[in-house]
């Protein structure tokens, strides 16, 4: 601090003007009537640092360069990144199309095939258009006449092989007296005598020669029947397989040119022609079941099908991102970006209480229609869904989006499902959120530096320049335009832009909160439609303002009622000693407001130590505690310095019963605890609101139009006297956007605020004495408060030392 | 060719039947005559005695044809299938003809099914006779359906063999399909003459049929045309010339379907 600096200190401090206490918007620094009048605004407003960082994060097409975009809640992120990405993305080629087709060597691991853009709906429709003609071919082929024949003479031929065998074995037994017998599971040789089966009694009657040679030709015509039913089956599995190729045959003639085609017109994907080839062998080889289909009804149980034909299904195109429409590159965002519909899915069908899948039941996820392109997703929601932000690392990792089941990646069920190929991701991600979640990310998910290495963080604010305003305007006139409101006239938009100063906390700032302006564009649109307006006017928005305060306030007024009442002790009037009025803020959420709380302390003989009563029954944050016993050191500092501090002081808000924190009180402390051991009253139509450090310079704190405002409602419920008014920080000055009504109660001379330095200026508006300051021994004048306070610092001292030689003689007695 | 009354009465029809999974289909196909004729209907079951001798024989042992396997034959277990096929066969028997009201009744008989269903069918007009294959079944080759067989009629133009094809253009009636019909004579100009006549006979029934001639003199060329034909239902009359006892047997074993001989 300079000298002069230290001059003005010890200039009484004058209260401010009332023109200092808020920021009023000259209206007739607009060149407009209405909103009408003005153009749309196209670029994005006090975002340059975020729109830089998130043009940057699109244009680097590098691994790991994806965006978060930081902001809180309704700052506009969402719009804003939509608007930027729909710009970029017109300019780039749309992405190819998709399709996922069967694998013919591997039917669990469906393969994806890659198509050049708006092709895979046409890939899809000639292959379902080939189907259909290959559903009408084979079994054309099959069942033509000529081919029909020819499979018949094979039969014929077979079954007349088998029937020669058998006939041949018939005779040979017939020539040796034995019959060969149909039985119910086979065959049976019997002897015959006059073209009768022999009975037991007739061939016990027999010689025994005769049984002899009748037992082993029995036996050796049974070991030849055994071995002539044993060679059954291969002559019908070479049966099987002539015909089966006399099938192929006819099924490759059927269907040559019907896959020419297809593969004419796809000649410049080797993918492809290698799937349609595949297509083609497989369709060959199994030309017989699709006669099958066609003939042969599909087994039902109680009526319900057990099976789906299934035939042609195999030859099927999935097409999982058809891109035909879509113009530039995609621009997804998802809006419940669970594992499932980020990643994709497949899917099951239930068929007689078992779950069955294949290729075409794979589901696109938000990643599929984005790759390419940009995926757009709110962080929160993305880290609620289990497993889905794993899942999109894992993505972004690999470069791959891989279709896993959740429940099989768990083990939470172990039903055979499909390992589709991953398909290559080319993504941008764009995660929006709060800085705090990205604080927290960056702090704890080792992977998240690594892949969203571009953070765009939204400004809450902007800077008030002439320009600006002139800009904010055209932003009104944008947002109105868009949602067809009403047009603002050049006094309604002024008053936004005070409105926007007070929500951004500073009269040398505008808030960049889009939802706020938005919300209060629209409501003050409702009440000048309400009152028949066709323009909004000032009122209108000032109407608006109000009520939004009437509809979150409840608990405001309920605290100002207890104080009118007396139930919480407020003086706004004569003095006290030891005893202030500090200034808190409570905030709800959507709505903060100021508290007066009478702040008193004490002080007695004691070791040096400043208790802090919320501290002592933990009702006392740590800010608050660091603020007293910033208090204890700055007594030290100046009024002990060549001796200890002997008094034991105690600080607390009075009628508090909850939790306190911050250091904004202790200025107010300070000055209750120098009134106590000065003795000199303090004026308690005043209020003080600042932290203070050792020095016992001011420094400012947060809410301080809240804390102003807070006060002044008490005041004038009780009447304004003129004397009223709350000390604040000086720094706090420039962020003063009060009331209009506190700013004509100042104008009026009725209220009061001082912006103060020092802990010396405060306590000489507070106590009405001058503070005093040292001489060239070090000393304060007597009847200065401060001489006041060391003085009674000295009495403090010099009693405890007396008292401390008592002990000790005492002791030496004893 | 005159279709008078006594041309088409049949009045009783015999079923002669064994194990044979065949027997149920010859069953309805005797109980929709019966039904159309107003003719009394009877069933015959014959157990096979020569399964009943072989059985009873030391060294006696069935072949599966399902597997190759050589087993002991079980006297007891084969009375006791027969036992159950036989009650089953009746009961289906009694539903059937119960539903059609068709008079009915129902015998049961050991012995050679040929020569049983030739003694009980002695005043039988028409007499099915359906037995187990002899021949092995035909191996299982295609998925495919098999072509569907015709009703044959093997016609020689006589007054039976005309109650033969009144009796399978009954049969065929309102399905649409055709009957064949192999006229059996011992020249062509016999042959072409009974070929007129049968086209007429049965153009003038509204009946569709595929005739040929065949010159077939012996029971044995009988046999092989018949087999090679793949018939549903062969149907002649039973005074044909060609037929005697054990014609009637091979004929029985190798139509591989019931055969109906039409007195």
């Amino acid at each position: 601090m300079n000298e002069s600096s230290e001059k003005n200190l010890k200039t009484p401090v004058a209260a401010l003007d009332a023109n200092a206490l808020c920021w009023r918007c000259d209206e007739k620094g607009f060149d407009f009537a209405t909103t009408d009048e003005l153009e749309d605004l196209n670029e994005i407003l006090g975002q340059a640092r975020a729109m830089e960082a998130v043009q940057f994060g699109i244009g680097m097409r590098r691994h790991g360069y994806n965006l978060y975009v930081l902001g809180p809640p309704g700052a506009g992120k969402r719009t804003i990144v939509r608007q930027f990405l729909d710009q970029q993305s017109a300019h780039s080629p749309p992405p190819d199309d998709w399709c996922y087709v069967h694998n013919f060597d591997l039917p669990h691991k469906p393969k994806a095939l890659r198509l050049p853009n708006g092709q895979g709906a046409q890939f899809r429709d000639a292959m379902q258009s080939l189907i259909e003609d290959l559903r009408t071919s084979i079994p054309a082929a099959l069942d033509a006449e000529e081919h029909k024949n020819r499979v018949q003479e094979v039969e014929q031929e077979a079954k007349e092989h088998h029937d020669q065998a058998f006939r041949e074995l018939a005779e040979k037994a017939a020539s040796q007296g034995i019959q060969l017998v149909r039985t119910p599971g086979g065959f049976a040789l019997a002897p015959i005598r006059d073209g009768e089966v022999l009975s037991p009694e007739e061939f016990d009657k027999l010689p025994e020669d005769e049984q002899n040679r009748i037992e082993q030709v029995v036996r050796s015509l049974q070991k030849e029947l055994q071995e002539l039913i044993e060679q059954v089956p291969d002559w019908r599995k070479e049966m099987r397989d002539k015909i089966k190729e006399m099938n192929r045959e006819a099924a490759r003639f059927a269907i040559g040119h019907l896959f020419s085609q297809v593969k004419q017109k796809y000649g410049d994907l080797p993918d492809l022609q290698d799937y349609l080839g595949a297509v083609e062998q497989d369709v060959i080889e199994s030309a017989d079941q699709f006669r099958a289909e066609e003939q042969e009804e599909t087994p039902t149980l109680f009526g319900i099908p057990m099976q789906e034909p299934q035939s042609f299904q195999p030859y099927e195109v999935n097409l999982l991102v058809d891109n035909s429409q879509t113009k530039g590159a995609p621009v997804v965002f998802e809006e419940h970006p669970n594992y499932q519909n980020v990643l994709g899915r497949v899917e099951h069908r239930a068929q007689m209480g078992t779950l069955f899948t294949d290729f075409t039941l794979i589901k696109s996820g938000a990643l599929h229609r984005a790759n390419g392109g940009f995926f757009v997703v709110e962080a929160l929601k993305l880290l609620q869904q289990p497993y889905a932000w794993e899942g999109l690392k894992r993505a972004l990792h690999t470069r791959e989006i891989k279709i896993e089941s959740l429940a099989e990646a768990l083990s939470l069920v172990s039903t055979v499902s499909l390992e589709p190929e991953p398909i290559p991701l080319d993504v941008k991600v764009v995660l929006l959120g709060e800085r705090m979640l990205y604080y927290l990310l960056y702090q704890y998910d080792r992977e998240f530096a690594e892949l969203f290495k571009v953070a765009a963080d939204f400004e809450d604010r902007m800077d008030r320049s002439p320009e600006n305003c002139r800009l904010y305007a055209r932003l009104i006139a944008t947002l109105l335009r868009r949602e067809k409101h009403r047009p603002f006239d050049r006094a309604a938009v002024a008053r936004v832009l005070e409105h926007a100063a007070r929500v951004a906390d500073d009269s040398e700032k505008l808030t960049t909160h889009v939802r706020t302006i938005s919300d209060l564009l629209r409501e003050a649109d409702y009440w000048a439609g309400n009152n028949g307006n066709d323009i909004v006017r000032a009122e209108h928005v000032e109407q608006a303002i109000e009520k939004q305060t009437d509809r979150v306030d409840r608990i405001r007024d309920l605290i100002q009622e207890e104080i009118q009442r007396g139930t919480f002790l407020i003086d706004t009037d004569g003095e006290q000693i030891g005893q202030v009025n500090g200034l808190s803020v409570i905030d709800l959420g959507n709505f903060s407001f100021g508290r007066p709380s009478r702040i008193t302390a004490t002080a007695r003989l004691g070791k040096g130590e400043v208790i802090d009563i919320e501290r002592e029954v933990e009702l006392g944050g740590s800010t608050h505690s660091k603020g007293v016993l910033i208090l204890s050191s700055f007594l030290a500092a100046r009024y002990a310095k060549n001796h200890p501090l002997s008094l034991s002081a105690s600080l607390v808000f009075e009628q508090s019963y909850g939790m306190i924190d911050g250091d904004s009180a202790s200025v107010a402390e300070l000055c209750a605890l120098l009134s106590s051991l000065a003795e000199a009253p303090i004026k308690q139509s005043l209020a003080v609101t600042g932290s203070v450090n050792q020095h016992g310079h001011v420094q400012p704190i947060g809410g301080v139009n809240e804390k102003i405002e807070g006060f002044f409602d008490v005041c004038r419920f009780r009447g304004l006297t003129g004397r009223q008014g709350v000390l604040i920080p000086k720094s706090n000055v420039k962020h003063l956007m009060l009331r209009h009504d506190v700013r004509e109660a100042a104008t009026a001379g009725k209220f009061h605020i001082w912006p103060v330095e020092t802990v010396n200026q405060a306590v000489s508006l507070l106590t009405g004495l001058p503070a005093g300051e040292t001489d060239g021994s070090g000393k304060y004048p007597a009847d200065s408060l401060n001489g006041r306070v060391a003085a009674r610092l000295l009495d403090l001292f010099e009693l405890r030392k007396s008292y401390s030689e008592e002990v000790k003689a005492k002791s030496r007695n004893e | 060719m005159n279709d008078t009354g006594e041309e088409i009465a049949i009045r009783r029809i015999l079923v002669a039947l064994d194990t044979s999974s065949r027997g149920l289909v010859a069953l309805e196909t005797a109980a929709d005559l019966a039904t159309d004729m107003h003719a009394e209907l009877q069933g015959l079951f014959v157990e096979d005695e020569s399964l009943f001798r072989l059985a009873g024989l030391p060294f006696a042992q069935e072949i599966l044809y399902s597997s190759a396997v050589a087993r002991q034959m079980d006297l007891a277990a084969i009375e006791r299938s027969w036992r159950v096929r036989a009650e089953e066969l009746r009961r289906q028997f009694a539903e059937l003809a119960e539903r059609l009201r068709v008079k009915w009744s129902f015998d049961i008989l050991r012995g050679r099914i040929v020569k049983q269903a030739l003694a009980a069918a002695a005043d039988a007009d028409l007499l099915l006779i359906v037995r187990e294959n002899r021949s092995p079944p035909a191996p299982a080759f295609t998925r495919r359906a098999a072509a569907p067989r015709p009703i044959l009629v093997i016609y020689e133009g006589t007054p039976a063999g005309r109650r033969a094809l009144i009796t399978a253009a009954r049969l065929v009636q309102d399905t649409g399909n055709r009957i064949g019909v192999l006229i059996a004579a011992c020249d062509e100009g016999e042959t072409e003459q009974l070929q007129e006549a049968c086209a007429k006979f049965l153009h003038e029934r509204n009946t569709p049929a595929v005739i040929e001639g065949s010159c077939i003199t012996s029971g044995g060329q009988l046999v092989d045309t018949v087999r090679r034909r793949r018939a549903k239902l062969l149907l002649l009359s039973r005074d044909c010339s060609l037929l005697d006892e054990a014609t009637i047997e091979q004929l029985v074993d190798d139509a591989d379907c019931p055969v109906g001989l039409v007195r």
